[in-house]
């Protein structure tokens, strides 16, 4: 469900880039806010699987694959927050109307980091969590 | 990875069908990746006997995924040679560390099992500290 949750923010990312660039700023935020609320529910999502794996007694410190898991999907975690607080700034800026058509690129530099994000999940989680 | 041109950064009106064209894109490329995903998910109910089939299925997905995003989400497709090979030498440095990371784990020995031989490998060990020393030969020459 999180990858499915990580690829459509994706979507909704190159949709928010490709209303800055038409300057419809108003659907920008929309889709940086769909964004933003995806990742949110990504997050929360693996909150929630960490602190289920801990309760049933696996922790950082159990084996060598476990401190893998964590680091390797922690690390991920705290890029995808990283993401969500970038692009809340980015809809503060433009609310204040700082990002115009001249400096429309910001909102590229977001989406590209958002989409780096993305791609890391992808091999992620053929990696840790599909290969038998 | 530049999806705003100079011109629509200058305030030109761009045409209105190249958008409807690209956001077109952007969804069939969105479904693309969703089925591909569920294709995946799907395999953790594959049959256990094709696991090494799965694995490989697994990864070429995982590929034609990563290269979509790249290419189309992040508009490497449109890109200069430049930006692309700098991305592609990324990806070839994170790959060649990953193996060598893997080799080091013992990668190659335990291939195609589930269980990783912690066992101590068989090589030759020095001597106890309380052994006398061997004494060295000493080689004359002569002429």
């Amino acid at each position: 469900m999180s990858s499915f949750i990580l690829l459509a923010s994706s979507l909704t990312m190159v949709f928010a880039v490709s209303t800055a660039g038409r300057g419809e700023w108003e659907k920008m935020r929309l889709w940086l806010a769909t964004t933003a609320g995806l990742g949110a529910l990504f997050v929360g999502g693996q909150v929630y699987e960490f602190t289920t794996f801990y309760r049933e007694g696996l922790g950082y410190t159990t084996n060598v694959a476990s401190s893998a898991f964590f680091t390797l999907t922690g690390f991920h975690g705290v890029h995808v927050t990283i993401g969500i607080i970038m692009l809340l700034t980015t809809i503060g800026l433009s609310l204040s109307g700082r990002i115009k058509r001249s400096n429309a690129e910001a909102v590229e530099i977001v989406g590209l980091y958002w989409h780096f994000v993305d791609v890391v999940w992808i091999l992620i989680f053929t990696v840790v969590y599909l290969i038998p | 990875m530049s999806s705003i041109t100079h011109e629509q950064a200058a305030g030109a009106a761009p045409h209105s069908d190249e958008h409807a064209h690209s956001d077109r894109q952007y969804w069939i490329v969105g479904g693309v990746l969703a089925a591909l995903t569920a294709v995946e998910v799907s395999t953790y109910w594959w049959p256990h006997s094709l696991h090494r089939i799965t694995a490989v299925a697994l990864i070429v997905m995982m590929v034609v995924k990563f290269s979509m995003v790249a290419l189309y989400f992040m508009h490497l497709k449109h890109d200069s040679k430049l930006l692309r090979r700098m991305f592609v030498a990324g990806i070839a440095l994170a790959l060649a560390l990953f193996i060598a990371t893997l080799s080091a784990m013992v990668f190659w020995e335990d291939s195609g099992t589930n269980e990783v031989d912690d066992t101590p490998r068989h090589r030759p060990m020095p001597p106890k500290p309380t052994d006398p020393p061997v004494p060295i030969k000493i080689i004359e020459h002569h002429g």
